[in-house]
């Protein structure tokens, strides 16, 4: 994947990158692959979106990135680089995991209003969290958490320190949320379905203050949505999962408008768009998602897609390198990619 | 379809609560003198942040929340007039879609047995007839038979609400009024939702007041767009007409925040900034005018006036604004 | 359209409550534990049954034999001081114990969920404010107290203990149903059910009650289990079971015997007592499992 100049990002260094992760977790007494091998580098200031529809693994692969899985069930198998670090997840214990998160990966979650204690203010949980990653006292805390929050757009920061959850509105949480996964300045942050619980200016004001966060502090962003239209607003690259893989992959633009794989194509035509004159009709996808523990020995979407022909349901299709613009698509048949 | 009245319509509608504030009760005005009317096979698309009242709108509009003030038309006449006969044929002509598919189906019934209530309630209670109207209207919502002998929790959430809506079809419903029927749901089954809403109105003239926040959904479906704010309507227009020319900075500013930038580089400022104030204590005037760009002298002390914009008329009614940047045409 | 038809027809189209029940049934039986507590229920319902129809420990209150003796083939379990038959005594006792538990636990929580039903459905009216006056009131009053001044004031009615029961555990019943009934009330299966213009008790007995079956359940297995025990505390005080026997008597007989190594009594009053406490509460587990809609079989 050489890296074009069309793009914004060119000698960023990588933060992040993830080899052949493979989850495996026990259903219905059998051990069943979820998660069946993925690649992912995350750089500096980039905003990477993981899309899909619910039960293809997304959210998964977040909480595997950040360690946040019952361990005794779960298992783990990839190799992680943390700045360059390697990190080996499967062997990592609680206590590497917690040095960690919070200082170098943070995440932020659907619904705040569960993330969030609801017995102790904003403040009281920012400045725990700060001072358990980075020295000094109590103010010197507190004053990173006020320029945390100011940063994040919440102007009447003393109001803001001192109330509980609930006080804040549902925009304003997730705001307060934001402010305290950054407030240590970690180089990666994983956000789960941020804006699937607000209001479209709610929604509008998260996506503009993420993407600040990685143009300002150089923070690397991965947003897990099923939300299309989020993503193709503030991401650089996306990538589309279906079934515990990645079918395709490149930048935000050329996937979503110029989608190579069938299922991406599938994926746009039933995301309704607004337009000044009459919309196109938005097409259901055929079929229904097969559970994701199924192991099938082709491609998972087959059954599904249009294109499919024998090949499909017999071989799975590999990850490949596309045209060269930083594209990857996993298909036996794909689109030539440069429809509109 | 402008000479037939209405299906139903709101007139001067206002909604109240009673808030428990420490030791008074406080009143929230959570729909104030709304007026709007449906007509028959009629998509209306009602469009706001939450808390601006819409889906107290809907349940006042299906009786589930009493009207404070003005009155509301069900085939031209009072509901607050209606003997027990007619108030049993609003309601049955009148049903309601709930957003959370999850709680819409009561957990200790199977789907045929949900699905049945509402026939027995229609006096359809011969074993054959029930039977065929309830597999008609599992067909007409695209859903396999034994999905029948299910409980809810078996089901996915668009399963559960294409359930919600077949048993809101049962009732023969001339309008459906539909509060985030899509919201909870991922794009694919939003899809299928959408095209079946399509279908139901060119087939059966059914009516929808359909209640949504993600406008590129309402210009999917809606043939009129009602925008709501702190409770009041501030915009009501044809949907072609709003969606090229929207009238009210509120309105051109939810637009601007769900056009996503599909073809272009990423945006970098928000298009509308803050929330909406406590619908308790709503400003003065003009109730937008603490968030509105182009905000003048007038708009914290004079409520704005109901204006019509095009003159003529279109096929599909006026377009009217409630904004004194139109006072003066 | 045929062929889905006669499809349709093997479904059937009535509500299929046997095949539910059957289905909980199995539920609880493939459980171990579960079916544990019915067998011990079971048992203790047909030694209930045997005493009732006047087969088994018809002579408890004859002194058959001599002062302590120990376990014969003739007094399988010893006899008391008076020279009573002690395993007769035991056995009729699981006929006085079923007899208040049952009391107790259906009046209880028939009171409880009508009041706990009509308090959170008409929420924050001055019938729920009433009913949660009163809740709070008879909570504070001490239940060894309440039930002493009952039983003085009913003196020689043979139910006062009883009644003195229902009177302090239906408030926690009617506060649960009453929080569930809250959370209900606002679901929107309920408000549909309301809007299609079911008649109130309709949508009560179809949508509401159902859906609180499992804190009823817990709850009267919770309460069974306290009445049983409180049974035996007032009868040990004095202020229980009358004319009669009961463990909760023999309990107290056996607190002087212990002193002078006489345990048959003790023994026999309480392994019975707690065999038939587990019975419930395993039971009750696992009923509380197979009724909870998510664990419906697929």
């Amino acid at each position: 994947m050489n890296p074009q100049p069309a793009h914004n990002f060119p000698a960023k260094p990588t933060v992040l990158s993830l080899r052949q992760l493979h989850l495996t977790m026990p259903v219905a007494g059998q051990v069943r692959d979820l998660i069946k091998g993925i690649d992912l580098d995350l750089r500096a200031g980039e905003m990477v979106g993981l899309v899909g529809e619910s039960g293809c693994g997304k959210s998964l692969t977040g909480n595997a990135l950040l360690g946040l899985l019952p361990s005794p069930l779960a298992s783990v198998h990839s190799q992680v680089f943390v700045l360059g670090d390697k990190q080996d997840l499967a062997a990592a214990d609680e206590k590497a995991w917690r040095k960690l998160r919070g200082r170098h990966l943070a995440m932020i979650f659907q619904e705040p209003q569960t993330a969030l204690d609801p017995v102790f203010t904003i403040g009281q949980q920012m400045v725990r969290v700060i001072r358990r990653h980075v020295p000094g006292n109590r103010q010197h805390a507190l004053d990173l958490a006020t320029a945390s929050l100011a940063d994040c757009g919440l102007g009447d920061t003393a109001r803001i320190l001192a109330s509980y959850p609930h006080q804040l509105s549902g925009g304003m949480r997730q705001r307060a949320m934001i402010a305290m996964a950054l407030s240590c300045k970690p180089e990666v942050l994983i956000a789960d379905e941020p804006t699937s619980a607000l209001d479209i200016s709610s929604r509008d004001q998260i996506l503009t203050l993420l993407r600040q966060a990685a143009d300002r502090h150089n923070t690397a962003i991965l947003l897990i949505s099923h939300d299309l239209a989020a993503v193709a607003r503030v991401c650089d690259r996306a990538l589309v999962m279906y079934s515990g893989r990645v079918l395709e992959s490149g930048p935000t633009a050329r996937v979503l408008n110029q989608p190579q794989h069938p299922y991406t194509a599938a994926l746009m035509q039933a995301t309704p768009r607004i337009s000044k004159s009459r919309p196109l009709a938005v097409q259901p996808i055929q079929g229904r998602v097969e559970a994701l523990h199924l192991t099938l020995p082709g491609c998972a979407y087959a059954a599904r897609c249009p294109r499919a022909t024998e090949l499909c349901s017999q071989r799975i299709p590999e990850l490949k390198v596309s045209n060269g613009n930083g594209r990857a698509v996993a298909c036996h048949h794909p689109l030539p990619g440069a429809v509109s | 379809m402008n000479q037939a009245t209405p299906i139903l319509e709101v007139r001067d509608l206002s909604v109240q609560h009673t808030v428990a504030g420490g030791t008074s009760h406080e009143h929230l005005e959570a729909v104030r003198q709304l007026s709007l009317s449906v007509a028959a096979g009629e998509i209306i698309a009602v469009v706001g942040e939450s808390g601006c009242g819409k889906s107290s709108l809907a349940r006042a509009m299906v009786g589930l929340l009493p009207a404070s003030s003005g009155e509301i038309y069900f085939r031209g006449a009072a509901v607050s007039g209606m003997d027990a006969r007619a108030r049993k044929d609003w309601r049955r002509d009148t049903q309601l879609l709930f957003q959370d598919p999850h709680s819409a189906l009561s957990p200790r019934r199977r789907i045929v047995q949900s699905l049945a209530e509402p026939l027995e309630m229609l006096g359809v209670k011969a074993d054959g007839e029930q039977q065929q109207r309830i597999l008609s209207a599992i067909a007409e919502v695209n859903l396999p038979i034994d999905i029948l002998q299910r409980y809810p929790h078996q089901l996915s959430g668009g399963q559960k609400q294409r359930i919600a809506l077949a048993r809101a079809l049962l009732c023969q419903p001339r309008l459906i009024i539909a509060d985030e029927p899509l919201s909870a749901l991922d794009v694919s089954e939003q899809a299928r939702l959408l095209s079946l809403f399509i279908e139901l109105r060119k087939e059966k003239q059914i009516a929808f007041v359909l209640i949504a926040h993600d406008l590129a959904v309402v210009q999917q479906l809606a043939d009129r767009v009602a925008v709501m704010y702190l409770g009041r309507l501030i915009e009501l227009a044809p949907a072609d007409s709003f969606f090229q020319s929207a009238a009210h900075p509120y309105s051109q500013a939810l637009l601007q925040a769900s056009q996503s930038n599909w073809h272009n580089t990423p945006a970098n400022e928000p298009v509308l900034t803050g929330e909406p104030p406590s619908a308790l204590t709503p400003p003065s005037g003009c109730v937008f005018h603490t968030r509105c760009a182009q905000v003048m002298d007038l708009c914290n002390r004079v409520v704005p006036e109901q204006q019509v914009l095009n003159q003529s008329e279109t096929a599909r009614g006026l377009h009217q604004v409630q904004c004194h940047l139109y006072s003066s045409q | 359209m045929t062929a889905s038809l006669t499809m349709f027809a093997q479904l059937s189209l009535k509500p299929n409550s046997q095949t539910d029940s059957h289905s909980v049934a199995r539920q609880v039986v493939s459980s171990r534990s579960g079916l544990a507590g019915l067998l011990l229920i079971v048992l203790f319902g047909l030694l209930w049954a045997a005493v009732a129809l006047g087969i088994l420990g018809q002579d408890w209150a004859q002194a058959s034999g001599g002062r302590w003796e120990p376990a014969s083939p003739e007094h399988w379990w010893g006899t008391n001081v008076l020279g009573q038959d002690i395993f007769q005594r035991s056995i009729y006792s699981v006929k006085v114990a079923f007899e208040i538990g049952m009391l107790v636990t259906i009046s209880s929580g028939l009171l409880g969920a009508l009041a706990g039903v009509a308090a959170g459905w008409h929420k924050n009216s001055a019938l729920d404010q009433a009913i949660v006056l009163v809740m709070g009131i008879l909570d504070s009053i001490p239940f060894y107290l309440f039930v002493a001044a009952v039983t003085f004031a009913l003196s020689g009615n043979a139910f006062a203990m009883q009644l003195a029961m229902v009177a302090c555990f239906w408030t926690t019943t009617a506060r649960l149903v009453r929080a569930e009934v809250l959370r209900l009330r606002d679901q929107e299966f309920v408000q549909s059910a309301v809007l299609l213009g079911l008649p109130i008790w309709r949508v009560l007995a179809r949508h509401v009650l159902p859906n609180t079956t499992h804190v009823l359940l817990a709850q009267s297995a919770i309460v069974f289990a306290a009445a049983i025990k409180a049974e035996v505390i007032l009868s040990f005080l004095g202020l229980g079971v009358q004319n009669g026997v009961s463990w909760g008597l023999m309990l107290a007989e056996s607190t002087q015997e212990v002193l002078a190594s006489q345990f048959n009594n003790f023994w026999a009053a309480s392994l019975p007592l707690f065999a038939l406490l587990l019975g419930f509460n395993l039971l009750a587990d696992a009923l509380q499992s197979a009724l909870d809609p998510r664990q419906l079989p697929a």
